[in-house]
């Protein structure tokens, strides 16, 4: 076994990882930009090493400082997390290339999945189905145009090297072709440095069923049940729960054995997500394959009992999977709320400052994975991620009690963030009976106005600031004597 | 001065401090108490109920109220004051420009409209990135722009003046 671990991440996923490296008896070693130095995975871990500025590309995101620094300190392997390296084959190349071991699949198989274009046509060829479109990018507007009439609108134009519901747009009529065509590329070159862009089919209110897969590096393949994501908000997942409800037996033997055959053509070896989108009639198609830890492994993790983190360290270590097929059962039900800093009542844009308070639910069936401390600051480099909430019950409506306590629990202070806006989905009627499909949000949430405040929280806000300046101008008049700030800032005003 | 106007969301709250120590909002009595907890947190007792609350001041008279997940907005006046402001905003809303301000800082990747271009409500101007996503900046009134205060490639505060629609 690895006796160090270098943890190319930060946040949440860096915290995870180290927890299984002290679970394991493995030395951890975290990296942090500048912009990180007061977040939590620069205090668990074992040693840290500041590597440079905020932006990821001089940190989180510079290869040759982290594979320079897995040398200096002599790491045995790199754990990646999500993002940032995750599914970067170059990466993964470089890093094999100094004997050092990366967690997570060959950089063959990240090639062969990483393009979207790439593995679409793959996937054809193993026979699992995939969402009707085209195989390769598109080269201009012009055939992007005639290709979008040909299987008709709408469309979803998608960058291939793209993932996590980013460079992504949805077009219903070729008016709006070009400018939805400039954006995706602009969008795609910018996060994935590449500007392929190909067009889908836009099926109509499906589901987001994804299925964990977990390989060895001796051919054993294993499952471990699906999860739903369809909870969306532009595009990126915000609540995701495990098992799905919407599928019944037979569509889980069907979509689980699409899955490994999924993971086999690639060679996969690693836990993997296979993502599939699935219409009202349970029919499913292959949407994409991440080749690394998801943000919503816990789930999975809280129904199976199995540690996902440390199964990827075992096998990247060449061990063999410690559990086959028929040992893996489920149990109960697990949710997943994303705690974001953003402001759900405008358009969702990230909130960011300080976190001057910081007070978490706990009590039976809720874990939380966060990276932040009470001083740490939501920052405008990286994703504004605060930590995962994740409740687990003997059923779904027991986790959803439990979500609904641990959210009411969580009082996070300074950017503002989306806990009111999952308190409402949670107590929707159509969430809890589990009538829903991936324009869920969408559906119910933009077009109304739904984010009126309840009146007793406003009142009791008023309250509080009522009595507070009430105090606060006792104690100034205590200390100050009589001011009359208020009556010159009057006269200030009129004098306008 | 006993008695003060909270605007919280565009209400207006008028809360009254009683002799006896007492609170009133309308014509309901409570008792409250305050308590300081820590540096920027309090707890709030009403009647029988108890609230943590965490305060964030911009240094002005507004205050950010952090409650149950929720943060509040809230500007106290003293009851005279509000009726000092009343009459002044009523003055200013002949003033018709709306300033349209960066919502979040970011990069102006790209400038769709020019000064002196006509725009109507939800069109979109400029698209300003942050966080690796595109966000659409669109006017939220009709009318011609004027003073584009702002070029493509430049970096913004959140609270910058992008431009003015007239």
């Amino acid at each position: 076994m690895f006796k160090k671990i270098l943890i190319a991440n930060r946040g949440e996923i860096a915290v995870r990882i180290i927890r299984a490296c002290k679970d394991m008896g493995i030395t951890s070693a975290a990296v942090y930009s500048e912009a990180d130095r007061h977040s939590l995975h620069t205090i668990l871990a074992d040693e840290v090493y500041e590597i440079g500025e905020a932006q990821a590309s001089s940190s989180y995101l510079n290869k040759e400082k982290i594979i320079t620094l897995a040398k200096k300190i002599k790491v045995q392997a790199i754990h990646p997390g999500y993002g940032f390296f995750s599914e970067n084959s170059d990466f993964i190349k470089a890093v094999e290339n100094e004997g050092i071991v990366f967690i997570g699949p060959s950089s063959k198989s990240v090639a062969m999945m990483g393009k979207k274009t790439d593995a679409r046509t793959l996937m054809k060829k193993n026979k699992v189905p995939i969402v009707p479109g085209t195989t390769e990018p598109v080269v201009s507007i012009e055939e992007g145009i005639r290709f979008c009439k040909d299987i008709g609108f709408p469309v979803l134009l998608k960058a291939s090297a793209g993932g996590g519901g980013k460079g992504m747009r949805k077009v219903t009529s070729t008016k709006e072709f070009d400018s939805a065509f400039e954006a995706t590329k602009r969008e795609a070159l910018k996060s994935f440095g590449n500007d392929d862009v190909y067009i889908e089919k836009y099926i109509e209110s499906p589901r987001h069923i994804e299925v964990q897969i977990i390989a060895d590096k001796h051919g054993n393949y294993v499952h471990l049940y699906e999860r739903e994501c369809s909870i969306q908000r532009r595009h990126q997942k915000i609540i995701e729960e495990a098992p799905s409800v919407f599928v019944d037996e037979k569509t889980r033997k069907k979509i689980t054995t699409a899955a490994i055959d999924a993971a086999k053509a690639c060679g996969y070896f690693n836990a993997g997500t296979i993502e599939f989108l699935m219409d009202k009639d349970k029919k499913f198609y292959f949407l994409e394959m991440n080749t690394r830890l998801q943000v919503e492994h816990p789930v999975t993790e809280l129904i199976t009992g199995i540690d996902l983190v440390k199964e990827q360290i075992q096998i990247a270590a060449g061990e063999k999977l410690s559990f086959a097929q028929k040992d893996v059962t489920a149990k109960g039900h697990a949710i997943e709320s994303r705690i974001y800093a953003e402001d759900s009542q405008n358009n969702f844009l990230p909130s960011i400052g300080e976190i001057i308070e910081y007070i978490k639910p706990a009590g039976p069936g809720v874990r939380i994975d966060d990276g932040f401390l009470k001083g740490s600051k939501i920052s405008l480099y990286y994703d504004p991620l605060v930590s995962k909430l994740i409740c687990y019950g003997s059923n779904r409506n027991s986790a959803i009690a439990r979500m609904l306590r641990a959210l009411s629990e969580y009082h996070i202070a300074g950017p503002v963030t989306n806990i009111p806006f999952l308190t409402k989905i949670f107590k929707h009627k159509d969430f809890v009976k589990g009538n829903f499909d991936i324009n869920f949000v969408e559906k119910n949430f933009l077009k109304k106005s739904y984010n009126k405040n309840e009146e007793s929280s406003e009142k009791i806000s008023a309250i509080f600031s009522a009595v507070f300046q009430k105090h606060n101008i006792i104690s100034e008049k205590k200390s100050s004597g009589e001011n009359n700030n208020a009556s010159n800032k009057w006269l200030d005003l009129l004098n306008e | 001065m006993n008695d003060f106007v909270v605007s919280v969301n565009d209400k207006k709250i008028k809360i009254d401090f009683s002799a006896n120590g007492k609170l009133e909002i309308n014509n309901s009595e409570y008792e409250y108490s305050l308590s300081h907890l820590n540096s920027s947190s309090y707890l709030l007792k009403i009647g029988n109920e108890s609230f943590l609350i965490t305060l964030k001041s911009d240094g002005n008279s507004k205050y950010f109220v952090t409650f149950k997940g929720q943060v509040f907005e809230t500007l106290v006046r003293s009851a005279l004051e509000d009726k000092v402001y009343s009459l002044i905003n009523a003055k200013l809303k002949q003033r018709t420009n709306v300033i349209v301000k960066a919502p979040m800082p970011g990069m102006i990747i790209k400038i769709k409209k020019k000064a002196g271009e006509k725009v109507s409500p939800g069109e979109s101007i400029l698209i300003l990135e942050a966080m690796k996503m595109e966000n659409d900046i669109r006017s939220p009134v009709s009318g011609i722009i004027e003073n584009m205060k702002i070029g493509e490639g430049r970096t913004v505060e959140k609270g910058a003046e992008l431009f003015i629609i007239k």
